[in-house]
């Protein structure tokens, strides 16, 4: 890998042991893929170093002791508690103290907690074409096939490409690698993000780390992409998705393949929607004690409509509603008489968390000597959601759309 | 990725998810998996290649905390930016695309050797 004289330099440690050592990982990391040189990244959006995994936020408080900092606008990742408001979920006072002072060692390093999976419905939108780094598989997607911005599947990486402001030119930020692999012909018509969903998770298990093009994807919203993408990197590992006519890079069909030949066309109809509803659906018993919906988290459109379905009305006493959001969206909500709706109505709008990456998970309840799991039928309207919660949380699971989970979470059962 | 690693096979048919389809603990977590319950610690782990969340590599990371990451990654297709931080994190020998169909020719159980560098996987009993 050829580095230019200011990499040279960060790399000798010119510029302290800090950005030495960052820049050491990400040559290493370069070299495993053959990269030629690194490119200047124009934003980062890390993890937050869950508590749930010993030992990380201790090493970020390290290196915010030693004065590191980002030098790339940062945002950063979900958390295991509502900081906003703890007790709503019935957060642990000790998981709750130790992100506390995440927040603090997050501002000495002067990354933004946003504590989100969607950071660019926060103000953090990359332009078309720059590279950034990103760690979050529903958030890599959005931003290499809605915004056009280029990043790779990183992790934890990420944290030595906010603190150099470089990475190395591998993988989706080479223009080779994010021409289109699969042709999908949507012969259905979709309704709702959840129908996005099941999209994604059938057609991301077909092609694995392919890069699908969509077409007869008609005017999708913005959550029906978030959607969409979250499942396809769920049962693939799929980074970027065309949509024809949508995604930057694919204003035709023939310009999303590059001038390559489809290695395969897939033809999704209405029973293979329908399925994945039926695979994802594991519960035997259609009493459900948790519906969550929010993943990807929420947006303030999501949250109005959720609202205006739970108005006037009462969770089950039997049943925990949670709708997953962050801290900018919560504001509007709000200030728009949402929250209140949905507090009236017995559920809680949550921030800064989700389920199968919370407290509630089976490691972290068996770390406290609890034997779980919390909830034993999760309802969801989120393929993404229902895949992991099902495993690190124990959930039986039931994948259905949003209106079908607030009756549900009215009625504490689900009547599908 | 550099280094060497001698040890048992367990061989994956399917794209694995570290996190989320691996516990703590290094087990495979999903059930109806045909190798759930099988730990990959120590394992030779030979598999088409890595999906799902990318918290995958932090996975990897703890589990080199705990003593418990696989041997070696034999990762048979497309090669994973975030599954590769996690072996750089965990030291964990890495090797990509073996010039033979290790399916072929080796099965969970078998004693494999694994050279990082110079892409040799062999079988050793």
């Amino acid at each position: 890998m050829k580095l230019t004289d200011q990499e040279s330099r960060l790399l000798k440690g010119e510029e302290g042991e800090i950005k030495a050592l960052a820049m050491s990982y990400l040559v290493k990391l370069g070299n495993a893929f053959d990269g030629k040189e690194m490119v200047d990244i124009a934003y980062a959006h890390m993890s937050s170093g869950s508590a749930l995994r010993e030992g990380e936020i201790e090493y970020l408080e390290e290196l915010a002791d030693k004065g590191a900092t980002v030098v790339v606008p940062t945002s950063s990742e979900v958390i295991p508690v509502d900081l906003r408001d703890p007790e709503s979920i019935h957060a642990p006072a000790p998981i709750v103290e130790e992100h506390r002072k995440l927040l603090d060692i997050q501002r000495r390093m002067g990354i933004a907690s946003t504590y989100t999976c969607v950071p660019f419905t926060q103000g953090y939108v990359p332009a078309k074409g720059t590279y950034i780094a990103s760690m979050e598989s529903a958030a890599i997607i959005y931003f290499n096939s809605v915004l056009g911005a280029k990043t790779n599947r990183c992790g934890y990486f990420v944290l030595y490409a906010a603190l150099t402001g470089k990475y190395p030119k591998i993988g989706y930020l080479l223009e080779q690698n994010r021409k289109g692999t699969h042709l999908v012909s949507l012969e259905t018509k979709l309704s709702g993000s959840t129908d996005y969903g099941a999209l994604g998770y059938h057609v991301g298990a077909l092609v694995g780390s392919g890069v699908p093009v969509f077409e007869g994807i008609d005017q999708p919203r913005q959550e029906e992409l978030m959607v969409l993408g979250a499942a396809l990197a769920t049962s693939g590992t799929v980074a970027m998705y065309h949509v024809v006519g949508v995604t930057p890079e694919a204003r035709t069909t023939g310009e999303a393949f590059g001038g390559t030949r489809p290695q395969g066309k897939i033809v999704v109809s209405e029973k293979e929607i329908r399925e994945v509803y039926r695979k994802l659906h594991t519960a035997k018993d259609s009493r459900v004690d948790f519906v969550f919906l929010g993943c990807p988290q929420y947006t303030v459109e999501q949250i109005r409509v959720a609202a205006g379905l739970l108005d006037g009305r009462r969770v089950h006493e039997n049943t925990t509603l949670w709708i997953g959001t962050n801290r900018m969206a919560f504001a509007m909500a709000e200030r728009m008489g949402y929250d209140d709706i949905i507090k009236r109505a017995g559920g809680v709008l949550v921030c800064d968390t989700c389920p199968m990456l919370s407290f509630l998970r089976l490691d972290s309840l068996a770390k406290r000597g609890i034997s779980g799991p919390v909830f034993k039928t999760m309802l969801t309207d989120s393929p993404k959601q229902a895949k992991y919660a099902n495993h690190t949380m124990g959930c039986e699971i039931i994948l259905d759309k949003v209106d079908a989970c607030i009756e549900a979470a009215v009625k504490g059962k689900w009547e599908g | 990725m550099p280094g060497k690693a001698v040890g048992e096979a367990l061989v994956l048919r399917e794209p694995i998810g570290f996190q989320g389809e691996i516990d703590e603990e290094g087990f495979i977590a999903v059930a109806g998996h045909p190798h759930a319950g099988k730990s990959v610690s120590n394992k030779v782990l030979i598999y088409p290649e890595a999906k799902g969340s990318s918290g995958g590599c932090m996975m990897l990371r703890l589990l080199a905390k705990r003593g418990k990451k696989p041997a070696a990654i034999v990762n048979t297709r497309n090669l994973d930016a975030n599954l590769v931080e996690g072996a750089i994190l965990a030291d964990i020998p890495m090797l990509c695309y073996p010039e033979k169909d290790p399916y072929e020719r080796i099965s969970t159980g078998d004693m494999v050797e694994v050279d990082g560098e110079t892409g040799i996987l062999i079988k050793i009993s």
